[in-house]
């Protein structure tokens, strides 16, 4: 398993985004601070940090939701410190789920598509295959109100997916999910990712999901957040989650995690 | 009323939603629709008794159940009423149409732009200070006597006050449904309808309401300050001849009419809207 090369190779040239020291303030308050990294083109990345480190304002931040306090942004080289919103198309499943109470999923799912300009030919067939994809192709008429937590958010990275996204920022997706539930669902999403080759930042806690899905996990240490350790995932694809490899790894990363996560002052490792 | 209003208006609105949207029309005990009657028919016979009780201490200054009742009959028969009553239904409309949409484009801005928020507060604050003849004086001096002056005076009367209630609705917002909006790009247009309208809408179904009884009170008010014509001239020269039967038979029947429109009108607004 080890010196296999993820299934999407790292390209050569600009990354697709790169972050280089991005500082992220609440007022005063500092709750990034100074990440480095990059999401390759076709790469799939997880942000694996304890809560409350600072991931979701991250997020935030790249989409071009609230300003970058410090440090530089580049979209394929060029300068983009105003976040990806104005330049690309975004797929962004937030932490919460964020549809309209008064539209339902499937005209949630098309308002979405056609500020995006994908053409209204194409919306109905769309919003079947991802729906479905998420197993919640039966609530297409319902008001989002009266779906559970967590079909609401599977309808919510649905929309993320509908819009033909350049790129796709998720916040936690699956975290109200079950195991089982859980597990179609990264599967769904890894299959989705190798046809699409979509770039993907994934914010999790789970390092288990970090491992299983992404082809690099970056690990972030308590708030402010700062990147402690960038781990090639070295596991061929498909995965499973069976696999005893990605167990050993797992092990591995939270025996590390648990050190650099324990200290509350972090030293220089 | 007041118990059902609340959740209609919580109704989601749409065209074809699967089940039916959540509404939970009240499961208490409810006053029936007879027992809501009998009780609407002894408030009323108790008025008319307390009338009749004052007018007869009041030395025949102020005139009997039966004298109203007989004037209200003349009122109902006579033809110029209708005329004079549509005139005043029609400065009514128009009053409230300017004013509400004077209200929504302010309340709107004051909600969505800090600046303007900053700007327009201090002015919606004072224009809801000042009584209202006040505004019907001062456009007089103005614009001098006439239709328009009337109509605008009260439309500057009436427009803080739903610039107010909308510009409330507005700032309360769900701001994380805008931070959707904006990484969807949705434009402008789709903003207002699919984010901005549902929010705001119980306002300005309440603001309507509250400016629909507002304006036709005020505009009796300017008709017998200001107009030869119209309910409000009607009320002030029967004030003037010493008829204060016809005042009131004309204002109650013109009451009537006014709440039999708020009430048809209006409830046909609680539906949800099409989109
Ligand atoms: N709107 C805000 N205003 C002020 N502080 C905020 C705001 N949102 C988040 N914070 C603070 O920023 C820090 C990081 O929050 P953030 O939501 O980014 O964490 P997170 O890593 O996503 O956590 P979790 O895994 O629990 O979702 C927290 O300490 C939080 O208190
Ligand atoms: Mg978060």
């Amino acid at each position: 398993m080890r010196g296999t090369v993820p299934a999407s190779g790292p390209a050569d040239g600009d990354p697709y985004l790169e972050l280089r020291g991005v500082t992220v303030k609440h007022a005063d308050r500092t709750v990034v601070s100074g990440i480095d990294l990059a999401l390759r083109p076709g790469e799939f990345v997880a942000l694996l940090g304890p809560s409350g480190c600072g991931k979701s304002s991250l997020l935030h931040v790249l989409a071009g939701l609230a300003p970058v306090a410090g440090g530089a942004l580049r979209h394929r080289g060029d300068e983009a410190t105003d976040g990806l919103r104005g330049r690309v198309r975004v797929g962004y499943v937030f932490q919460d789920h964020r549809l309209l109470p008064w539209r339902t999923v499937g005209q949630n799912i098309e308002i979405a598509m056609k500020a995006a300009g994908v053409p209204a030919a194409e919306w109905d067939e769309r919003i079947e295959r991802f729906l479905g994809m998420l197993r919640v192709a039966e609530y297409r008429g319902s008001w989002p109100m009266r779906l559970s937590g967590g079909q609401r958010q599977r309808v919510s990275i649905a929309r993320a997916l509908a819009v033909e996204p350049d790129v796709v920022l998720m916040d936690e997706p699956f975290s109200g999910l079950d195991e089982v539930t859980g597990r179609a669902m990264r599967q769904e999403l890894t299959r989705l990712h190798e046809v699409a080759s979509v770039p993907t930042l994934f914010v999790t806690h789970s390092i288990r999901e970090a491992l299983f899905l992404a082809d690099r996990v970056v690990i972030l240490s308590h708030g402010p957040a700062r990147v402690l350790k960038t781990l090639d995932v070295p596991l061929a694809r498909p995965r499973r989650h069976e696999d005893p490899a990605l167990a050993r790894l797992e092990a591995e990363t939270v025996a590390d995690v648990l050190r650099e996560w324990d200290l509350t002052e972090g030293p220089a490792s | 009323m007041t118990a059902v209003l609340p959740a209609r208006l919580r109704k989601p609105p749409g065209r074809r939603p699967a089940g039916p949207p959540p509404g939970p029309e009240g499961n208490g005990p409810r006053v029936t629709w007879l027992g809501r009657l009998a009780s609407g028919l002894t408030a009323a016979a108790l008025g008319v008794a307390a009338w009749q009780v004052l007018s007869l201490f009041s030395d025949g200054w102020m005139p009997g159940a039966g004298e109203v009742a007989a004037a209200t009959a003349d009122v109902l028969t006579d033809s110029g009423f209708y005329g004079d009553a549509w005139l005043s239904l029609r400065r009514v409309l128009t009053v409230l149409a300017a004013s509400v949409l004077a209200g929504l484009l302010i309340g709107i801005a004051a909600g969505l732009s800090r600046y303007a928020e900053a700007f327009l507060r201090p002015i919606l604050v004072i224009g809801l200070a000042i009584p209202d003849p006040v505004y019907i004086i001062l456009t007089i001096l103005i614009m001098g006597i006439s239709e328009t002056s009337g109509v605008v005076a009260l439309v500057v009367a009436i427009t803080p006050l739903v610039a107010n209630v909308v510009s409330g609705a507005v700032l309360a917002r769900d701001h994380s449904l805008d931070e959707m909006a904006r990484t969807y790009r949705l434009g402008p247009a789709a903003y207002a309808r699919h984010v901005l309208a549902a929010q705001v809408r119980p306002a300005v179904v309440g603001a309507l309401r509250t400016s629909f009884a507002f304006s036709w009170k005020l505009v009796v008010l300017m008709e017998t300050m200001t107009r030869p014509d119209g309910v409000g001239a009607r009320i002030y020269e029967a004030f003037r001849f010493l008829r204060p039967e016809d005042m009131i038979a004309c204002a109650l029947v013109f009451t009537v009419l006014m709440r039999v429109i708020e009430v048809l009108a209006l409830r046909r607004l609680d539906r949800p809207l099409p989109h």
